[in-house]
């Protein structure tokens, strides 16, 4: 039986075909916490890392409570001898988004780019061992998405740009490479006026939020467009 | 055995090898281990040791993925962000193998990337190719997190990429964790990339 497993965005446990399966929180951290972690990881260490403010014992005996609830729930999901816990048969959107980031950062750029390149990994979840993977998956997905809005730019399919630059910017609202690759895909789109209001609500957002200055890249292109 | 002379450039002596994959045995026991391993082998994996006298290592038409990491690494060669990504330069080496040898050079492995992975960083940067620089940096920092060179590195590309606000979080990330994790606050140095 093979499981779907979605930790990009929001959590999702899926048993291929499509059907929900609802399982404990505490199986869910075991589950992401080893899709994150090539679907393998020794005991003890999974343990202090999902649970590092108890003891080594009570770690365990926590990890052991949550394997088993999680063969009651999902059985087939995961499995465990005396030193590890792997995940049996899983599929995870993350592997899928890390494939297409590649395929764009390796020169395809004209590439589709998936819904999924747009979220972060578990971005409600407030855990310690995510913070890693979450920060190298970020710039990742956001250099990509960056790359193929140049692409698209320096093949004139200004259109296509455009829309991907939209969103992106309206998502990283703090971001300044992101709102400086929109104003020129307005630019190119001949919207003088919106790629003027990009820059303008840039300037005065970064100011009014974090009360600093914009980078001499951004001055340069505010003062070209005026 | 094998796995130890992949990670070997040299042929090394029998005794050596016998003690470091064999650490609980006695020497005559780890010697004998060796002998029955060898003898073991299938037969076109016994073409691929090569014995020189006391010393063994593998044949010379034997690659082992970790050289073609290595070689990679020390060429300095321009290889693509993505093409060292598909060479496994993410992935442990061995994982779910807890013998001692293996988690020395695990460890010396994986300082060894981060460092390459800094340095290829730092070049991107310095050629304008920042996209891949904060990749670079990034990448070396999941491999070792307190690696202040890379927070560094990556910290030098996103101010060169005019993402001054980000910057700014991540110094603060890297504040956060120094303190939580060394007791320490980042050196002057890299409080300086985030001040210009």
């Amino acid at each position: 039986m093979r499981y779907e497993i979605g930790v990009i965005g929001t959590w999702s446990l899926r048993r291929s075909p499509g059907q929900v399966v609802a399982v404990r929180q505490q199986v869910a951290r075991v589950v992401a916490c080893l899709a994150l972690n090539a679907g393998s990881q020794r005991r003890s260490l999974i343990a202090n890392n999902i649970w590092p403010e108890v003891s080594d014992q009570r770690a365990s005996a926590n990890l052991r409570s949550a394997l088993w609830h999680g063969r009651a729930q999902a059985p087939g999901l995961l499995d465990a001898d005396e030193s590890d816990v792997w995940l049996d048969d899983v599929v995870v959107d993350l592997d899928r988004a890390v494939e297409v980031a590649r395929t764009l950062l390796a020169g395809d750029g004209a590439a589709h780019v998936p819904a999924v390149l747009f979220h972060d990994l578990l971005p409600s979840w407030h855990e310690e061992w995510l913070e890693l993977p979450r920060f190298v998956h970020h710039h990742l997905r956001l250099q990509a998405i960056e790359q193929a809005i140049e692409a698209r730019l320096d093949s004139h399919s200004v259109e296509s740009a455009l829309v991907l630059a939209r969103q992106l910017a309206g998502r990283e609202p703090l971001r300044e490479s992101t709102h400086r690759l929109l104003a020129r895909c307005q630019l190119a789109a001949g919207l003088y006026e919106d790629a003027s209001r990009t820059c303008e609500g840039f300037v005065h957002r970064v100011r009014d939020v974090v009360g600093a200055a914009p980078s001499p890249l951004l001055d340069r292109l505010w003062s070209e467009i005026r | 055995m094998l796995a130890y002379l992949g990670l070997r450039e040299a042929a090394v002596e029998r005794a050596m090898l016998a003690e470091t994959v064999w650490p609980d045995v006695d020497r005559a026991r780890g010697l004998a281990n060796l002998r029955s391993s060898l003898w073991r082998l299938p037969t076109p994996a016994r073409a691929a040791v090569r014995g020189q006298g006391s010393r063994i290592c593998l044949d010379e038409r034997v690659n082992c993925d970790v050289r073609t990491l290595t070689r990679y690494g020390s060429e300095e060669r321009r290889v693509g962000f993505v093409d060292l990504m598909a060479l496994g330069w993410r992935d442990e080496l061995l994982p779910g193998w807890y013998d001692d040898w293996v988690e020395f050079e695990r460890q010396r492995l994986a300082v060894w990337r981060a460092g390459v992975l800094e340095r290829l960083s730092t070049v991107c940067c310095a050629a304008g190719l920042h996209g891949e620089a904060i990749l670079y940096a990034a990448t070396a920092l999941e491999i070792d997190p307190l690696r202040e060179g890379a927070h560094r590195a990556l910290l030098r590309a996103q101010v060169a990429q005019g993402n001054l606000v980000e910057a700014v979080d991540h110094y603060r990330y890297v504040e956060r964790l120094f303190a939580n994790e060394l007791g320490v606050a980042p050196s002057d140095k890299t409080r300086a990339v985030v001040q210009t």
